[in-house]
């Protein structure tokens, strides 16, 4: 990676974890300066900018992590002992995760853990071969990838998950496409969702999901494809998401996503850690 | 109808249409069906219904497996089950309606063409219509004239007239060599006389 380029990230990640503008300069300003006295390269220095940044607003007293859940307390999905077997081949071993109110959870670990298949029991599309799982209010689910109708436009998709919730079609169109410009995508001239990229369906997949207006969004590897502004930017609108009370579980390997959590839950051997 | 499943119906409907894939099947397969028997009174619009049958299947199954990926999301966003369902196969009933109409048009019921004396038929769907003239470029009874040996072109007069009906008369059977069939003497005969446009026919 380019000392340019980690430094445009490390920017953006300051700025995701709140760090004031003045701040932000300041830091970006202390790290150039060593970097040039050191002489290497900025990512055998620091590592990634997410840890960096985690680190130096930690530093700072503005910590990546967010914080508290706002208040109004109760469970949004409560996970208790579910296992799940795909033709004897065991994928959850009685694995138990709690979801608040207005809580962000990262749940994460090594391919084949199972993180996939425990959003997929949650949302409803399968069913466990055991333990129970309860979800007071509504979810939408964003798949890793499909999901969506190759064949139509962005704003197609916005009109049918918009009207779900009673909007009417140009409302749920106006709506959508909000979303999107705050995802820094502009969807209104976009092509059908079969040919965009894979960072930009993904975009399309989180806005049609919250277009419904769940109380619990469960996200399976929501950024992958995505680059470095409009992962900072996916964070600040979910952010805006849990300010309303709304929560979110949100499946990923990326090691930001742990510092930008309320909480995390790690899946290894079959089991929660 | 309520607005949902119009929605789903206009979704439907425009995703299918932007398979160029299924477009083509929408309009290659009854076309491809109707040309197999397009010179046999009845069968060749009977062939043009079944090719259509089977090409709106063909896309209903596309339709169908497209609507795996999406409608589980849609559910969970509020959607009914059931409105989804009938909301797609509403649309797909107005993509058929639509079908309909096109080869409604393009390719006229022979019945109407053939009923009353030979000289007041109207042109065959082969030899005249806009369907018949899409694909040869020319309003001749190309396949008749082809397959049919050369005195039996006597029986179809000029280019551009009409086909002979295959349970005309005796003068088609005796002109196509087809006495053998069994077809007895005093019947041919007894056909000439009641058709007497059939007499003029040279043998």
């Amino acid at each position: 990676m380019k000392d340019e380029t980690w430094l445009e990230a490390f920017v953006h990640e300051l700025e995701a974890a709140g760090v004031g503008p003045e701040d932000r300069a300041g830091a970006v300003v202390e790290t150039e300066g060593f970097l040039s006295e050191a002489g290497s390269g900025a990512f055998e220095q620091f590592g990634s900018p997410q840890e960096y940044a985690a680190a130096v607003a930690t530093a700072l007293g503005q910590s990546g992590r967010r914080a508290d859940p706002p208040p109004g307390g109760g469970d949004a999905v409560v996970v208790s002992g579910v296992s799940k077997s795909y033709r004897r081949q065991v994928v959850l071993r009685e694995v138990s995760v709690r979801v608040g109110s207005g809580e962000v959870v990262v749940l994460t670990g090594p391919n084949g853990a199972g993180k996939s298949t425990l959003l997929r029991l949650i949302a409803g599309l399968e069913r466990p071969d055991a333990g129970s799982i309860d979800v007071h209010g509504t979810v939408g689910y964003v798949p890793q990838a499909g999901g969506l109708d190759p064949y139509l436009r962005a704003e197609a998709h916005f009109e049918l998950f918009g009207t779900a919730t009673g909007l009417d079609r140009d409302e749920a169109r106006r709506e959508g496409n909000r979303l999107a410009r705050e995802l820094g995508w502009d969807a209104g001239s976009a092509t059908v969702a079969g040919e965009l990229s894979g960072g930009t369906a993904q975009k399309l997949s989180v806005i049609a999901a919250m277009l419904g207006r769940p109380d619990t969004l469960l996200l399976d590897e929501p950024y992958e494809g995505m680059d470095a502004d409009s992962q900072r930017r996916f964070w600040a609108l979910l952010w805006a998401w849990q300010d309303e009370g709304r929560s979110a579980l949100v499946s990923s390997h990326s090691p930001g996503a742990l510092a930008k959590a309320t909480s995390v839950v790690e899946i290894e051997g079959l089991t929660v850690r | 109808m309520s607005n949902l499943v119009i929605l789903r119906a206009d979704m439907t409907m425009r995703a299918v249409l932007r398979r160029r894939l299924t477009v083509g099947i929408l309009v290659a397969i009854p076309v491809a069906f109707y040309f197999v028997s397009h010179d046999m009174v009845g069968r060749s619009v009977r062939s043009l219904t079944f090719g259509m049958s089977w090409a709106v299947s063909t896309v209903a199954f596309f339709a169908a497996s497209a609507a795996r990926d999406l409608e589980p999301r849609l559910v969970l966003a509020g959607w009914r089950r059931s409105t989804l369902v009938v909301g797609r196969l509403v649309g797909l009933l107005a993509l058929v309606g639509g079908l309909t109409a096109l080869f409604g048009v393009l390719a006229p019921g022979p019945r109407r063409c053939r009923s009353g004396p030979r000289e007041n038929w109207a042109p065959s769907p082969w030899t005249d219509p806009t369907l018949g003239r899409l694909f040869t470029g020319s309003p001749t009874p190309a396949r008749s004239s082809l397959s049919a040996p050369p005195s039996s072109l006597l029986v179809h007069g000029p280019a551009g007239q009409h086909d002979a009906p295959p349970r005309a008369s005796g003068n088609f059977v005796a002109v196509a060599g087809r006495r053998s069939r069994g077809v007895p003497e005093q019947v041919v005969e007894a056909l000439d006389r009641r058709l007497p446009q059939n007499k003029a026919s040279p043998r």
